[in-house]
């Protein structure tokens, strides 16, 4: 049976979604289209296995070179996620620093 | 144990000093070497792909006219990850490295495997979306490392 890209691509950024939890809505505008060139190369290698022009080993050696990209994609949107995280605890830091000034008299470098 | 009004005025002043005088990086800092050394191996893995396609199944094709460019590209790296390395909470900089050479390393032996034939166009553009992606997913997270930091 051939596959559906458009379900590739569902099932690939749903189980990003899920590995990400509540970083992955940040991630996602980079994310989707990377996944989506994945998948339609991810199609483009079963039709050339299912047209028998590439063998099995040969579609399992492109996959896993696939499968190193999927993970870069992953690796750079929690990257994203911590950087995320990293401004805001920043941020709050900033805020707190006048408060503190002023309750200590000094002027924090 | 209870402190003493001024030694709890003290404690507190030092937590504050201590949260609020520093910046929190969770992340390795920004580094453009960094950058421009991945964006020469980008360059040089597209010029390569490029040139491998067009020389498909002529005697320039074959694996030992190109060993040039894996050497030079796989040393590049490794000393770009050297580089990232000596930077503390690097660790996602280096695996995106890592990813990157372990795909180098995956073509490298794919063609050293084809001989005299050389690689075929239709695994080229496998590798060629593979390496984009992991070059984008890289570019993109340096464009947010070099953001407001």
């Amino acid at each position: 049976m051939a596959l559906d890209v458009e379900k590739l691509v569902k099932d690939m950024a749903n189980a990003a979604a899920q590995a990400l939890a509540t970083k992955w809505p940040k991630a996602r505008s980079f994310a989707e289209p990377q996944i989506r060139k994945l998948a339609d190369e991810i199609t483009r290698i079963e039709a050339l296995l299912a047209a028998r022009k590439i063998t099995a080993d040969d579609a399992s050696d492109r996959i896993a070179m696939l499968e190193e990209a999927f993970q870069s994609i992953m690796g750079a949107a929690e990257g994203i996620a911590v950087l995320e995280v990293e401004r805001a605890v920043n941020a709050v830091l900033a805020a707190m620093r006048a408060p503190v000034e002023k309750a200590l008299g000094i002027k924090l470098a | 144990m209870l402190l003493s009004a001024g030694r709890r005025a003290a404690y507190v002043a030092f937590v504050a000093l201590a949260i609020v005088g520093c910046r929190v990086r969770l992340m390795a800092p920004y580094d453009p070497v960094l950058e421009q050394g991945v964006t020469q191996i980008a360059t040089d893995v597209s010029a390569f792909l490029t040139l491998a396609e067009a020389v498909a199944g002529t005697p320039d094709s074959a694996y030992r006219q190109h060993v040039p460019f894996y050497a030079k590209a796989q040393g590049a790296l490794r000393v770009l990850r050297l580089r990232a390395e000596k930077e503390p909470n690097s660790e996602r900089v280096i695996s995106q490295l890592d990813g990157i050479g372990r795909n180098l390393q995956r073509l490298r032996e794919r063609h050293k495997a084809s001989g005299d034939e050389g690689l075929a166009p239709d695994y080229i553009q496998t590798a060629r979306t593979g390496f984009e992606v992991q070059f984008t997913s890289f570019f993109t997270m340096t464009a947010e490392m070099r953001r407001d930091r």
